[in-house]
């Protein structure tokens, strides 16, 4: 990258790069959004206007070049955009889920290395304060070894304000269903805590609507770096129930339990589940913007130095391992 | 006799689906529940009912999805950009009315037209105060269903409906989330009424409404009698067999609902704050992107051709997001919310079941649900517990950059 004002085009003018990145993007010093494009242009037109953006297009070749881009289509959509990425040099932060497949994601990533661009991956919760604040007492063993962990991310979906068209009603372009979509983030924040390695022993239920899973039951016993002996880990997401939404890990002498929410704390519980205390930190994200803002500090500085950050695509594998997985398992 | 054929709109929603499904159980009514898309279809699940899919905001989708209809529980909400949702909802209104065969319609307003936290010495029956969008377009929608029905002889009931709980309502959910947390007092020990209402109560005043020979109006509904937050809570911490939420001190309550009062009644202290900050430091846009110019613009940001309404909203979420990024930690407690603190909302409500007998109909339920969110843990057995070496090839990350 130039030592100017590092140039970002965005690809995908939908509600996550509004609400999400274009906030925290136009608040960073030295950057700039030089075009968002979008299949449908007037949406692209309309949000550059509003953010102050100069190009709205809605073909990606005719897009000029960037130092980054954002890529916010869905899982599904991305080859020809990564390809041609890659071929103009452009470094790549893509939201999550990153890919459907290991065999995807790893191709992406080794695209990207023949390339010589960053690729990184948008999973905030790693920049929640409570991913690090929890991360960082288990690997204390503070509260004793871990013994199991119970993770969960279900409401009943309500309106969702989304005519026919919507793309996750759509397998081939979202990737799947409840899984990938919310289990991206749930399976990466406890894995992000635990510091997992690897995974085995997995097994998996779904409840679906044709394709689309609406509700995802896994078990697995994960193994963390340098521990003795694996953990069950048991994560439920769904969208037809409401069920308990948090991550619970329960150590020999006490429970932490964390939240899907950046401004919540983690919570350290009894033996009966009562809370006790709430562990205090002094980095990372507490709101909503946060989170989004260190990782494209993250991503940035990674782009700059080219030194593996947090947001590093490849520390998104064992996540993506874990969908396929279940899915596979789910199937059989 | 024939039955009523009745179109739910909104059916996926929490509100619509359990109505839905209410009302599908009574021989009286045919029930055509109306989603936006298929997969809201997917969740109502096993239901006695013809499913549409289409969106009533749009005319000939709207007709096609209400053809044949006799009644309307209008249980939709477009959310959005102001200006949109408004648009939106109001499209919904004028489809409904212009639908042919439709004869009654229940359009479901809200308490929120009084706001939040209600003072009745400002905010009356006849002359709500809401001060949020949402409470200000719902009375502008009131009136509009008023209008267009009363035009065109359509019977039309408009339910200000109280803070719905019950299973899978969120009003319930906020309840077990805010018990979970052990230094949680209700303020005035909860002897505040809550302005609140069963699901079931909502079904059983919606069938009357339906099927009964009440004239055309406006009102309120709620539990009868009003349930107080202590009665409330109390319901739900029994059901989940825990110990009741704490009551918060008088002094404390009473400079809680000051605190509310005080921002209902005088946004222009904040617009006054606002504006004089802004002269000492030239900053104009600061004035523009502040919470109480907002406030009060928000009837004319609605006149507004959409991209200058769109550029201001944008210039206060760039506000936002600027000061939320220069944010410490957040407090560590959340404080029990203004409706906790405001008195009974004014005026008469529609005839409902009483609200004990609502609470014990939904007991049951209503408990089944609360444990489900409560707990954690979910039953494994039907996975199977990963057994640790299974034989499975462990699948790492390791030596894959």
């Amino acid at each position: 990258m130039t030592s100017n004002a590092v140039r970002i085009g965005i690809l995908g003018a939908g509600g996550v790069a509004e609400a999400c990145h274009l906030p925290v993007l136009a608040q960073m010093p030295g950057v700039k959004v030089a075009w968002l494009c979008d299949q449908y242009k007037d949406r692209a037109a309309q949000i550059a206007r509003e953010w102050g953006v100069a190009g709205a297009f809605d073909d990606l070749r005719r897009c000029p070049d960037v130092d980054a881009i954002l890529l916010a289509i869905p899982v599904g959509l991305r080859r020809e955009a990564l390809a041609l990425a890659f071929e103009r040099g452009w470094h790549v932060f893509a939201e999550k889920p990153f890919a459907a497949s290991a065999e995807e994601h790893l191709g992406i990533v080794q695209q990207a290395a023949r390339a010589g661009v960053q690729v990184g991956v948008g999973l905030m919760r790693r920049f929640f304060r409570s991913t690090g604040v929890a991360r960082r007492a288990l690997a204390s063993e503070a509260f004793g070894p871990v013994l199991e962990v119970w993770a969960s991310e279900a409401a009943r979906m309500g309106t969702t304000g989304r005519e026919g068209s919507w793309y996750q009603a759509d397998r081939a372009a979202a990737g799947g269903g409840v899984l990938i979509e919310t289990g991206s983030h749930t399976v990466d924040q406890v894995f992000q805590v635990l510091g997992a390695e690897s995974f085995c022993g997995l097994r998996a239920a779904f409840t679906s609507a044709g394709d689309i899973d609406l509700e995802a039951r896994a078990v697995a016993n994960v193994q963390r770096a340098g521990a003795a002996r694996a953990i069950p880990v048991h994560f439920v997401v769904s969208r037809l129930r409401d069920l308990y939404t948090g991550v619970v890990i329960r150590c020999e002498h006490a429970s932490l339990r964390l939240s899907a929410d950046a401004a919540s704390p983690v919570e350290v519980l009894g033996p009966d589940d009562r809370p006790l205390c709430r562990l205090e930190g002094t980095e990372g994200g507490t709101n909503f913007y946060q989170p989004f803002y260190l990782e494209w500090r993250a991503f940035l500085e990674q782009c700059r130095s080219r030194v593996p950050s947090l947001v590093d695509a490849a520390s998104a594998l064992l996540g993506t391992r874990f969908i396929e997985a279940a899915y596979a398992s789910g199937a059989a | 006799m024939s039955r009523l054929r009745v179109a739910v709109t909104g059916a996926g929603g929490r509100v619509g689906s359990a109505l839905a499904a209410s009302l599908a159980v009574h021989a009286e009514f045919e029930v055509v529940a109306i989603v936006r898309n298929a997969l809201a279809a997917s969740l109502l699940g096993p239901l006695d009912a013809e499913i549409r899919v289409g969106s009533v905001t749009d005319p000939a989708a709207s007709r096609a999805a209400l053809a044949g209809c006799d009644a309307v529980l209008n249980c939709a909400l477009a959310k959005g950009w102001p200006a949109t949702a408004r648009r939106q909802n109001e499209a919904i209104l004028r489809n409904i009315a212009a639908a042919p065969g439709v004869r009654r319609v229940v359009h479901f307003s809200s308490v929120a037209v009084y706001g939040m936290c209600a003072d009745p010495r400002v905010s009356t029956f006849e002359r709500p105060r809401p001060d949020s969008s949402y409470g200000v377009d719902k009375l502008r929608e009131e009136h509009l269903a008023a209008r267009l029905f009363g035009a065109r002889r359509i019977r039309n009931y408009v339910v200000r409906l109280g803070h719905v709980y019950g299973p899978s309502q969120w009003v319930s959910r906020d309840v077990l989330e805010r018990v979970r947390d052990p230094a949680f007092a209700l303020p005035f020990g909860g002897e505040n009424p809550s302005n609140a209402v069963s699901i079931v109560a909502v079904a059983a005043a919606v069938r009357g409404l339906l099927c009964g020979d009440q004239p055309s109006g406006v009102r309120n509904l709620f539990d009868s009698p009003q349930s107080s937050w202590r009665t409330l809570y109390d319901l739900h911490t029994r059901l989940l067999a825990r110990p009741p939420a704490g009551s918060l001190a008088e002094a404390e309550s009473l400079a809680l609902r000051e605190r509310y009062y005080a921002a209902a009644r005088h946004p222009l202290r904040g617009l006054a704050r606002g504006a004089l900050g802004a002269l000492g430091s030239a900053n104009f846009v600061a004035l523009a992107q502040s919470e109480a110019f907002r406030y009060l613009a928000h009837g004319p940001l609605l006149l507004l051709p959409a991209p200058v309404g769109a550029a201001l909203n944008r210039a206060y979420v760039r506000r936002k997001a600027r000061s939320a990024l220069a944010q410490g930690a957040p407090p560590s407690r959340a404080l029990p919310s203004a409706l906790m603190c405001a008195p009974a909302v004014p005026g008469p409500c529609f005839p409902t079941l009483d609200s004990r007998a609502a609470a014990a109909a939904m007991a049951e339920e209503l408990g089944a649900w609360l444990r489900g969110l409560w707990s954690y843990r979910w039953d494994v057995s039907a996975l199977g517990r990963a057994e640790r070496g299974a034989g499975t090839r462990p699948m790492a990350v390791a030596g894959s950059r």
